[in-house]
């Protein structure tokens, strides 16, 4: 049985999953990294033990935050593997089948809804204060992080492969579409707010006119160009240059 | 000024490494990065000016599986070390912040193949940690391997930001002070282009594209507010 500390050793080094992350083999190095102290304390043997390591060399990426819960799961396959009740190989298939369907579920929850979701919550909030909207940012995004992190390293090692059921239950696809009419209002709200408030910040009123329209006129060749898949650098710099031209040529 | 653009240097590797070897916490996203570079040099609402547009402007380009982003971070704590440093920017928030995005902006493609050339290198610290496992004897020290990525990412990094900072203060300072009296206003109109584009790539990478109901509401309650704001206060 794994100790407390050996525990949370492997919690902080599973924020160290793509350290060393690679074209050949990913996460390999940081998925071996972060199981190192379970299978130190697993394997007494310093041959069984290489072996262990050499297994976990092998290719793996999935998304940084749900590696975590392998993490825990392999571990829990190899003290298994040790006493005689799994194959010692186990780990490895299981890293093999969930690695990329758990890459999906997490670039589709963090990256693509709680990162721009807590984005917009900071830039609602720097109409309060730059620093408030700062700190808005990391506290709702990293106390959901730290807390999936722990749990899925936690549970991953207590239940093993049971565990998967639970994570399945956590319905992370259902929680992620409910979020999304969530970031359309806050995007919307955002918008209405800087557009109309941003040039408002201007001393003058011909300033304030010229903003407005210059944004307003941004937005949709914004809008536009880059639904066309033009790169948002030249969409800036044409645009510019664009503006530039038509004031000096007046 | 050049201890300040070497704090700005050491700020931007802890906030390159926060981007994919280190923790994740997000710290690097330039909203937060920007806003905390800029108070810890005396101008937040500078560095919320520039991380706000910049923090939506690749909204479209996700860090998934092996894709690199264009590096919007790095840029960031270069725009905003910049636009903090120049004597009396403070004076001038928009025209300031708009010339350092735009001196800086092409920064973020040589970033990103800096960024992929750290992950090529890595490939030989992989193959090290092959030749350590196949010893017991060596076996151990493997971890230590991922943690010398962590040392040469950083590495790179400052080979990268050192120079850069020193060029975009520098010379973003002695252009931005050389420049006619009458730019000024292209450069702040150039801000708020900047903050139409990114608004634009935030309406073109909608999450929920038939629900115009809710966007159109929302917009408008938005719009509302900063009306009354703008108004009262």
């Amino acid at each position: 049985m794994l100790n407390r500390t050996t525990l949370f050793k492997m919690f902080l080094r599973s924020f160290l999953i793509q350290a060393a992350w690679n074209y050949e083999r990913m996460q390999n190095l940081g998925f071996c990294f972060a199981i190192s102290p379970a299978l130190k304390q697993i394997y007494g043997d310093p041959q069984v033990r290489a072996a262990a390591i050499r297994r976990h060399l092998e290719f793996f990426n999935t998304h940084p935050f749900l590696a975590a819960v392998l993490v825990g799961i392999s571990a829990n396959l190899e003290e298994a593997a040790s006493r005689g009740e799994a194959n010692p190989l186990s780990a490895g298939s299981v890293k093999t089948r969930l690695m990329g369907t758990y890459g999906a579920i997490g670039d589709s929850f963090f990256w693509n809804t709680m990162q721009p979701l807590c984005s917009l919550f900071a830039l609602a909030a720097l109409a309060v204060d730059p620093l408030v909207a700062a700190v808005t940012f990391l506290l709702l995004f990293n106390v959901p992080h730290v807390l999936f992190v722990g749990w899925g390293l936690h549970g991953g090692y207590r239940h093993g492969t049971a565990f998967l059921e639970k994570l399945k239950n956590l319905n992370l696809i259902k929680i992620t579409e409910r979020l999304r009419p969530v970031q359309e209002i806050l995007l919307g709200l955002s918008l209405g707010f800087w557009l109309i408030a941003a040039p408002d910040l201007l001393n003058s009123d011909y300033e304030r006119y010229t903003a407005t329209v210059a944004t307003l006129v941004a937005c949709v060749i914004g809008t536009f160009a880059l639904k066309k898949g033009i790169a948002p650098l030249w969409c800036v710099y044409v645009t510019v240059a664009l503006y530039g031209i038509i004031r000096f040529s007046i | 000024m050049l201890f300040k653009i070497l704090l700005v240097s050491m700020y931007g590797v802890v906030i390159g490494l926060d981007r994919t070897q280190l923790i994740q916490s997000l710290v690097s996203r330039p909203i937060v990065c920007g806003t905390i570079l800029g108070a810890l040099l005396g101008n937040p609402v500078m560095g919320a000016a520039i991380g706000a547009p910049l923090e939506f402007l690749w909204r479209s380009w996700l860090p998934v599986g092996g894709v690199v982003p264009p590096n919007d971070s790095l840029i960031t704590v270069l725009a905003v070390g910049g636009a903090c440093l120049v004597p009396g920017g403070a004076q001038h928030l928009f025209p300031v912040a708009g010339f350092f995005i735009l001196l800086t902006l092409p920064l973020a493609p040589v970033s990103r193949r800096m960024e992929i050339f750290i992950r090529r290198a890595n490939v030989w610290l992989s193959h090290r940690a092959d030749r350590q496992a196949a010893s017991p004897e060596t076996a151990g020290k493997v971890g230590k391997l991922n943690v010398a990525g962590i040392g040469f990412a950083a590495f790179v990094l400052i080979l990268f930001l050192v120079p850069a900072a020193l060029l975009v203060t520098y010379g973003g300072s002695w252009i931005y002070r050389s420049l006619p009296k009458e730019a000024e206003q292209t450069l702040m109109i150039s801000y708020f282009i900047i903050v139409g584009i990114t608004a634009g790539a935030l309406m073109s990478n909608r999450p929920v594209k038939k629900r115009n109901d809710l966007l159109a509401g929302a917009f408008i309650v938005g719009a509302v507010v900063a009306i009354v704001v703008t108004i009262f206060l």
